[in-house]
Formats: structure tokens, sequence, C-alpha cells
């Protein structure tokens, strides 16, 4: 696992660094009749679409780790699930900022009150109540906040259904599988370039959540000494 | 002493509310602008055909255009700016971690001696 984590690292640095260039020199057939300062805005798809897919994946991974440890008791998948959340709330985070910036330019006003807009920033704060009650929930708050991770997931499917169900300002989920054949390379080479970044966090992070119990274990023993 | 200032302090939570909702109620409404007296009221009443002006021919108004190049730019170094951050907090945590660590394994290892 170590052994694959340079290599790792340098591949994500590598796919940062030619992103932009794939980017800049990726059509912008997205819009009909759109101007160029619109086109150009379009550029922020390339990495708000796939921020959110990482935000959901990491949800799912968080959901899961969750439902193991409520279920199975196991210590690994609750530090699996805190690492996920955090990065729920960091790439929630990127969705959240940078959407509103594609839609001043695209729709006219930063925000609008839709479904998909609304029920993502709820998911957000769900993982961010997360973290809160596990930072100061005190005793028994894994459990608790495993099951708010639970709900937190099954959310997930709700905000990806949100655009075709509530038909407001956002996009549909039929844009991506029919995106012109230009786009489609460009775009998911981000999404894999978001998705290898996900891995390396989450991995970092986990190893965070190790080395913590590894204190908590070493105190016990020191107390018991 | 310490129930009074509570009161105090409940007291000014509860003023500054009743202060800044009516003031943020007025700054929600929609500015309507008032109708001036000298405009000609009943001259676009009167040929409505002749309002037109195709939208190539309007003046530009600097203050509405938000260049998409900084907009754009704006967002990629935020989701760097955000990353790095990230990044940056989890490995001081992890330093952290570490050295607790190490300090705990000494003062273990100098108790088994």
């Amino acid at each position: 696992m170590k052994s694959c984590y340079l290599p790792a690292v340098l591949l994500a640095m590598a796919m940062f660094a030619v992103a932009p260039f794939r980017l800049m020199g990726a059509p912008d057939i997205l819009v009909a009749n759109a101007t160029p300062g619109v086109l150009l805005s379009y550029k922020i798809f390339y990495y708000h679409v796939p921020s959110a897919m990482v935000m959901f994946l990491s949800a799912f991974v968080c959901g899961v780790a969750s439902a193991v440890y409520l279920f199975k008791n196991r210590l690994a998948a609750d530090r699996l699930a805190a690492a996920a959340a955090e990065l729920v709330v960091v790439f929630g985070l990127i969705v959240l900022v940078t959407g509103p910036i594609w839609a001043r330019k695209a729709w006219g006003v930063w925000w609008q009150w839709d479904a998909r807009l609304t029920s993502t920033l709820l998911l957000w704060m769900i993982f961010m109540a997360y973290l809160l009650v596990r930072r100061f929930g005190g005793q028994g708050a894994e459990k608790l906040s495993a099951a708010m991770a639970v709900f937190g997931m099954a959310n997930v499917p709700f905000v990806y259904v949100s655009v075709n169900i509530w038909r407001t300002i956002h996009p549909t989920t039929q844009v991506i599988p029919t995106l012109a054949p230009g786009m489609r390379g460009v775009f998911w080479f981000c999404v894999l370039s978001f998705v290898v970044l996900f891995g390396l966090l989450l991995a970092l992070r986990a190893r965070l959540e190790q080395r913590r119990a590894d204190v908590e274990r070493l105190y016990l023993l020191a107390d018991e000494e | 002493m310490r129930r009074s200032s509570r009161s105090v302090l409940m007291t000014s939570v509860v003023a500054a509310w009743l202060l800044c909702g009516p003031v943020a109620g007025l700054a929600a409404q929609p500015a309507t602008p008032a109708p001036s007296p000298s405009a000609p009221v009943g001259q676009a009443a009167q040929n409505p055909q002749d309002q037109f002006v195709p939208i190539k021919t309007l003046p530009q108004s600097q203050s509405e255009q938000l260049p998409a190049q900084t907009l754009v730019m704006g967002a990629y170094a935020f989701v760097w700016a955000v990353l790095l951050v990230y990044v940056w907090t989890v490995w001081r945590r992890l330093l952290k971690v570490e050295k607790e660590i190490r300090a705990l394994a000494g003062r273990l290892g100098e108790k088994g001696a």
C-alpha cells in the first residue's frame, strides 16, 4: 500500500498539471448561440462536475463504512468513515463555490433555491453536522455520527435525480451521457484526476485517524503501567 | 452579578435583533424606482413598436459585465486553494500526532527500563 502512494502522488500531480491545457483546448459546444464570455465560463464545468462526483463517491464511502461500523463494530471502518466525511465537506465546498461562480455568468445569478442546489447544500450540511457531532458529541458520538452518515448517503440519489424530477434552471443528468466527443475525453480525464486525488486524500486522512488510535492505545498502556 | 450581566447580554441581543430585523427586511425589498416627473409617460404608450432597440446597438454597461476569464481563473484558484489548505491542515495534524506518539513511546520506554 505504501509503495503505491508515491507513484499515485506523482500521477495526481501530473494529471492536475496537464488538466488546464487539456481544458483550454476542449471545444465549447455545450450551449448553442452563447457569447464568448459565457462559453469560456463553461470551462468551470470540467472541475465543478468532477468535484460533485467525488463528493457523492465520498458520501457513499462514508455511509457504507459507517454502516459496517454500526452493524459489525469495526473500528477501522469508523476511521475510514471519518476520513471520507471530511472529504465530503472539502469537495462539497468546491462544488458549492464553483457552481455559483459559473451560474453568475451562465444564469445571471449567483444562487437559485432550486432542488439541486438546495439538496446539495443540505447534503453538505449533513456531513458538516457529522463532523461537529464527532468533534463535540462526547461519549458515544461515533455511533450517533455513523447513523447520520447512513442518512447522508441515502440523500445522495435524491440529490442526483432532483434535477430530473423538479425541472428548474440547473441542467439535467442527461448532459454527461450526451457530451460531444471532443469534450468527453477531457471531462473523463478531469474525473479520473479528481478520483485519484480523492484516493490519495482518503489514504492520508485515514492514516491520521489510524495514528490517533495509536495515541489512544499508548495512553491506555501508559495508564496501565 | 453573573445573572445581571447575562440579562444585559440577552437584552442587547434582543435589541440588536429588533433593530436589525426591519433594516434587513428593507434591504430585501426590491428597489422600485421613483417616477420621474419629467419622464414622458404617454410617449411610450403612443407607439410601442418604435421602442424596440436591437441588443447589438445598446451601449455596453461596464458595471454589469463580469469578465468570464476572471471567474474561470477565480474558480480554478479556489479549487487549488481549498485542496492545498486541506493537505496542509492534515499534514500539520499528522505531525502533531507523530510528535505525541514519540513522546509517549519515550515515556513508556523509560518506565520499561
